[in-house]
């Protein structure tokens, strides 16, 4: 690995694909169980035990696009530094390593930031700016927070 | 020699000298000859010169050594001990503090002390025409503005840290405890309750006698656990009662009122956490009393009463809960100005407005952007306090009741849980969820009958004791989709919210049972009305609903 490269988890949304930093996510899941959060915005599948701590799960296909969320498939537990919360994705690629090749565009916190792996270029969320989207949407009374 | 392994020490030592120092002064201005105090400002200051020195911090061990040189010159009776004496050492003492801070922060003390040692060193008291002249009178109680604040032992630091009281020597019963270490044993007790229940759903399904009576010690055993764990954490309230006189010396300085503070129940324990969170709420308290109770001099002379006011402040343990009063004997609050003062600002409705009893309308102040305060002070006035003030204690399980008589003055009266993390929680069906209740935030559960219940207005309400009270449905509040219920009574539990009774209807009461509340963190932090979640025996994660934020 080149100096300045950075481990990612592939991960797939639907169609689409990202790449998430892996010091970003502290443990991977299969499967999981949640069980209804009262108030929550739709987007959020519920909460799961981890490790003895009660965590949300955020369905981030509905988060982008509208869908109920699903209650299956895997889930990404989010760094303790950054949040307390769980992904649910479709499904996971691989782990590769790649460089961040184009970011900072703080008004696309989805895909403006991009990182090449191997011949591609994909879309790493900047995870930082989800979870304060995330708690706007909550601090305005449990509003639908979806806003891709 | 490396002195950073003794940095945290230094810290929690300099801190109670501190502490120390600012009651000993605050109490020497209604004693100003006693020689006693006055020894123990000079060994405060002197000691923490010497700690200082010794952990080559030298700015601070310089200004300490002014405040010790002051205080040689009161106990040898250069000049007597003065207001302007007590204003020069709670300066130094801030200015320390702030040191201690950066000591804390960056490892650094290099705060700018020229000005204050300067001004220590000139000293010239009143009687000689010097710098106390600048000062409002003598600290004498038939002059000045006097604040009683009897300052007994007291426990302080980073932890329950113990000390003999009187010769200053440790005792060698007594160990220093980091609250970390404290936090992450509280932490692995609450893990073990919830073991705990795990194993006991599964011995309740087997039927295996043996394994219900091993449950049934380790239910015991961990109960034990966590009630000695948690005298761990217990602090004295005088460890936050003591920084009182001093705040209220400022205030009463500040507001030109003449206010003595009678505090009571100082050995009263409560748990650190609880101790923490309590402090801006009781200080924000304080502030109001003398801002908006008591009276200046001269109005309390023209309404017959003496020209100096009382504020008591006493802690007490009443069953399971520590309740905390804040009184004055000031002017008083007056209801029917207060609902008037809310429906101009239109918090509540003229009809609400007739409903309220004088008690609902004194806690309408604790509504955000309330106050009926003519003016906005620099001390208190601008009508957010008293919402965070109840927000806060809603928070930890407490809550605020208010007092009040025109003329006579207020009480303001906390009731707290004595701990917090583990708590217990009434189950109820509410479906599809699950949810639970902190017991200590249900006035009662009801099992209305359906003919009890009507409609007034756009409002369903139900008849308890000749009382007319809202029913509203869980299932609403929580945005679930509605089902309606066939048996002959509604399930409910009744609630304060915003200081009036609600029933909320639920499907069934499932059971009460202690569990451990894990409050939630990013980003679901945010949403109101959750108080976070618990892990039942089963596995089942539930959430813990707070009534009184629900609505907001």
């Amino acid at each position: 690995m080149k100096a300045n490269q950075e481990r990612f988890l592939i991960a797939s949304v639907r169609e689409k694909r990202f790449a998430f930093p892996l010091k970003d996510i502290a443990e991977v899941m299969e499967t999981f169980l949640a069980y209804p959060i009262p108030k929550a915005p739709r987007e959020y599948v519920g909460v799961m035990n981890f490790h003895g701590a009660p965590v949300p799960v955020l369905d981030f296909d509905s988060f982008l696009n509208g869908c109920p969320a699903k209650g299956t498939g895997s889930v990404l537990m989010l760094d303790s530094r950054i949040c307390s919360l769980a992904l649910r994705i479709d499904g996971i690629e691989r782990i590769a390593s790649g460089e961040i090749i184009g970011g900072g565009n703080e008004s696309d916190w989805l895909s403006g930031t991009s990182v090449a792996i191997g011949q591609e270029s994909l879309p790493s969320p900047s995870l930082e700016r989800l979870v304060e989207l995330l708690e706007d949407a909550l601090r305005s009374s449990g509003r639908n927070a979806r806003k891709p | 020699m490396d002195m950073s392994q003794y940095k945290d020490l230094f810290i929690s030592e300099v801190r109670e000298h501190l502490q120390t120092l600012n009651d000993t002064i605050v109490a020497l201005e209604g004693e100003p000859g006693d020689h006693g105090k006055i020894d123990v400002l000079f060994r405060m200051a002197h000691s923490i010169k010497g700690m200082a020195a010794s952990m080559g911090y030298e700015k601070m061990a310089e200004l300490a050594h002014k405040m010790e040189d002051l205080m040689d010159k009161v106990r040898k009776e250069v000049f007597g001990f003065e207001t302007g004496i007590a204003d020069l050492l709670l300066e130094g003492s801030d200015l320390l503090a702030e040191m201690v801070r950066g000591v804390e922060e960056d490892g650094k003390a290099e705060q700018d002390i020229s000005g204050l040692v300067e001004k220590l060193a000139g000293f010239t008291p009143l009687s000689a025409g010097g710098e106390g002249e600048k000062q409002q009178g003598s600290a004498a109680p038939s002059h000045g503005r006097k604040v009683d604040g009897t300052v007994e032992g007291k426990t302080g630091g980073t932890a329950r840290a113990v000390r003999e009281q009187g010769d200053g020597e440790r005792s060698q019963k007594t160990v220093r405890v980091r609250t970390e270490v404290l936090d992450n044993l509280i932490n692995i007790t609450g893990e073990l309750v919830t073991s705990k229940n795990r194993l006991a759903n599964i011995s309740g399904k087997s039927g295996l006698r043996n394994l219900d009576m091993a449950v049934f010690d380790l239910s015991r055993q961990v109960r034990e656990l966590h009630d000695e764990i948690l005298k761990l954490r217990l602090m004295p309230f005088g460890a936050l009662a003591d920084r009182l006189p001093r705040t209220l010396r400022d205030l009463a300085k500040k507001s030109g009122k003449d206010v003595s503070l009678r505090v009571s129940g100082r050995e009263i324990e409560i748990d650190r956490g609880i101790l923490d969170e309590i402090s801006d709420p009781l200080l924000h308290l304080l502030r109001n009393a003398v801002d908006h109770g008591i009276e200046t001099p001269a109005e309390r002379l023209g309404r017959g009463k003496k020209p100096n006011g009382t504020i008591a402040v006493e802690a007490r343990k009443l069953k399971d809960r520590i309740i905390i009063s804040i009184a004055d004997d000031g002017r008083g609050m007056d209801p029917a100005g207060i609902i008037a003062a809310a429906l101009e600002k239109g918090l509540i409705s003229e009809e609400e407005g007739h409903r309220l009893s004088p008690r609902q309308a004194f806690l309408l102040t604790c509504l955000p952007g309330f106050s009926t305060a003519r003016e906005v002070t620099g001390i208190s006035g601008r009508g957010v306090g008293m919402d965070v003030v109840r927000s806060s204690l809603q928070s930890l399980g407490g809550n605020l009741s208010i007092e009040s008589e025109p003329g006579k003055g207020s009480q303001f009266t906390l009731s707290l849980p004595v701990t917090i993390s583990i708590i217990q929680v009434l189950l109820v069906g509410c479906t599809p969820l699950t949810v639970a209740f902190p017991v200590d935030k249900i006035l009662r559960t009801l099992d209305i009958k359906r003919e009890d219940v009507s409609v007034s207005g756009r409002r369903t309400v139900f008849e308890l004791g000749g009382e007319s009270i809202p029913l509203l449905s869980l299932q609403r509040l929580l945005g679930l989709p509605l089902s309606t219920g066939k048996g002959p009574g509604i399930p409910a539990v009744m609630v304060e919210i915003r200081g009036r009774k609600a029933g909320l209807v639920v499907d069934r009461f499932i059971g009460q049972q202690d569990v451990f509340v894990k409050q939630f963190g990013r980003p679901m932090n945010r949403m109101k009305g959750l108080m976070g979640g618990a892990v039942l025996g089963d596995g089942q994660i539930i959430c813990i609903i707070d009534p009184a934020e629900l609505l907001r």
